[in-house]
Formats: structure tokens, sequence, C-alpha cells
């Protein structure tokens, strides 16, 4: 179900924010919501329009996870593009499928498809472990 | 024998009379009408007590607040006036104004610091708004401070917390702890 339109909900231990400049980062156990996906991360900044619609960015550091229906992603940082709907995932990220799982340098992962691309890089060769016949035999990662 | 049964009568005649006339002067006493108020003898420990009292705050010759309210009283021991119906006007040329009002504040003439309570609301010229229980105004740091909740909304992000810090110069905002925030989701 497409999320484009729902608000993001964040929930964190502390917030410091600069309405001047409008950048809010929010630090401990951060928790972000939207629609069907949830994000978690040690720290979180956003960059956010007048009146809160365009998120011009969101940034995750430190032991980052997504959540999102039988899917999930892991790195130790994130940047989330609200626009195209993508999150772009580097620092050892991986993604799960089920028991299906990818690795690589830097993973692109698409949140309003079931879709995910990889790319390697000198020392992190992309690596696919993909279970035939598994429960989601053909859903790619 | 006439003559002793005439001075029962009258001795009795007397004394209803006396009666009647105890009960008239208490019942005319009692309704008589009270004595007009007198002013409130004013509690020892303050100076002086006032009604619609305003307070300017200027630092090299800028001003810095205003702090106005309905009622007012000054306590000579500690040096405070306790004020009543609140109204801070923080100015500031690039951040803009910012008004705070409350139900009750104290301020403390030595630190110029303000301590506000009950129904504490802000209001910057830039679209900041909050709302707390209350709130310390630290005159020298331009530093709004509670540790209460608070509800603070500026456009674009809605966010609550417990403990805020807000520099009204730089309209920097920290929230210290249970923070939870929502920005609009996109159109």
């Amino acid at each position: 179900a497409s999320t484009s339109s729902e608000p993001l909900k964040i929930k964190s231990n502390e917030l410091h924010a600069d309405n001047e400049k409008k950048t809010a980062v929010f630090e401990g156990k951060v928790v972000a919501r939207q629609g069907d996906m949830t994000l978690l991360a040690d720290r979180v900044v956003i960059s956010y329009g007048a009146d809160g619609h365009e998120l011009s960015r969101v940034e995750a550091f430190g032991n980052v996870r997504i959540h999102q229906g039988t899917r999930q992603a892991f790195g130790s940082h994130a940047t989330y593009d609200n626009k195209a709907r993508k999150i772009i995932l580097d620092g050892s990220p991986k993604v799960l499928q089920g028991e299906d799982v990818i690795t690589g340098k830097v993973i692109t992962y698409y949140v309003d498809e079931q879709k995910s691309e990889v790319t390697g890089g000198p020392n992190e060769r992309v690596e696919a472990v993909i279970h035939p016949g598994g429960k989601d035999a053909g859903k790619k990662p | 024998m006439d003559k002793a049964n005439n001075i029962k009568r009258l001795l009795a005649f007397v004394a209803v009379v006396a009666a009647l006339a105890l009960i008239v002067t208490i019942f005319v006493r009692s309704r008589g009408g009270k004595a007009p108020a007198l002013v409130p003898r004013l509690p020892v420990k303050v100076g002086v007590s006032l009604s619609g009292i305003h307070f300017t705050e200027t630092r090299e010759g800028v001003k810095k607040w205003d702090l106005s309210a309905d009622r007012a009283e000054y306590n000579r021991e500690t040096n405070k006036t306790s004020l009543f119906k609140v109204r801070l006007l923080i100015t500031d040329k690039s951040a803009g104004d910012f008004k705070v009002t409350a139900e009750r504040a104290e301020y403390d003439h030595a630190t110029k610091n303000v301590r506000l309570t009950g129904h504490v609301e802000g209001d910057g010229s830039k679209g900041t708004h909050f709302a707390t229980e209350s709130l310390t105004y630290l005159a020298a740091p331009s530093r709004l401070e509670t540790g209460d909740k608070v509800n603070f909304s500026d456009r674009g992000m809605t966010v609550e917390g417990v403990g805020m810090k807000f520099w009204t110069q730089t309209r920097r905002l920290q929230l210290l702890s249970a923070v939870a925030a929502e920005f609009g989701g996109r159109r």
C-alpha cells in the first residue's frame, strides 16, 4: 500500500531542532514510522520545508534497521529520499526477504515496490542467497 | 393586698419591657449594616500591591522584553514581584517577537528572570507555538526552559516531549526526553 501521503512520525529520547534552518536532529532509540514502514536508528536528521510536507532530507545514522511487511534491511547509515520513495543503505548493508538475503556495498531499497538494487565495491562484492521454492519464491528481496 | 399585687404587676411589666428592649437592640445591631470594607491590610511581607503593572528590560539601549500583568505584589524580603494574568513579550530584530502568556509569574529583580506558571503559552511571530504548565525565562541567555511536558509546533513540525530549552534569539529548540514528532505526509 502506498504510504507516500502519510505523515512521518518519529519518537526518540531527545530532540535538537533549529527552527530557523528547519532542521531537526532526533537522538537516542529513534523510531520513525510512515505507513507500514518502520525505521530504527541511533540518530536521525531531518530537513523539512516550511509546511512539513517537503522533507528534503531524512538521514539515519548508527544501527539502522528497516521493517516493512516481510522485508527487513540493515546498515550503519541510510538516506531516505521521500520524493523518490527509496532508501539508500550503506555500511555493510543487508536486505532480508523471508530467508533470502542480499548484501553488497550499497543497497537501494524501494519502499513502494518489492524491489532492491545492490551495487558492489572492491571489497564488498554483491552476494545473494536465494532459497528456491521458499515461501516467498519469485519475490525479489 | 391590692398594693402588693400592683407592685408585682409593675415589676413584671418593667421586666417585659427590658427584655423587649434588649431583643430590639440586638436585632438592630445585627442588621445595623456592615462597616465599610477597609482596604485589606497587606500581608506584612508585601511592600507594594499594584494593578496594571508594566516592566521593561532594556540592554545597551535595545529593548529586550516587556512584562505586564493585571495585578502585582512586590515582596521586600525576597526582592521578587508576584504577577497575575501575565504577558511577557520578548523582542528581537532578527528572530522576531515572542509572546508568552500565563496565569501567574514571579519576577526576580536581582536576576531579571521570570518564572511563569498556569496555562503557559508561547507564540512566535514566525509561526512557532508551544504550551506547557510552567516556564522560566532566563534573561541573560534569552532562553525559555521547562521541566514539564510541552507541546511545540513550528510550521512543518509538531512535537511533544518532557523538558524543553528554547533560545528565542536563534530559535533553537531542545526537548530533553520522551520526544514524539510528526511531519506532514507528502501531498
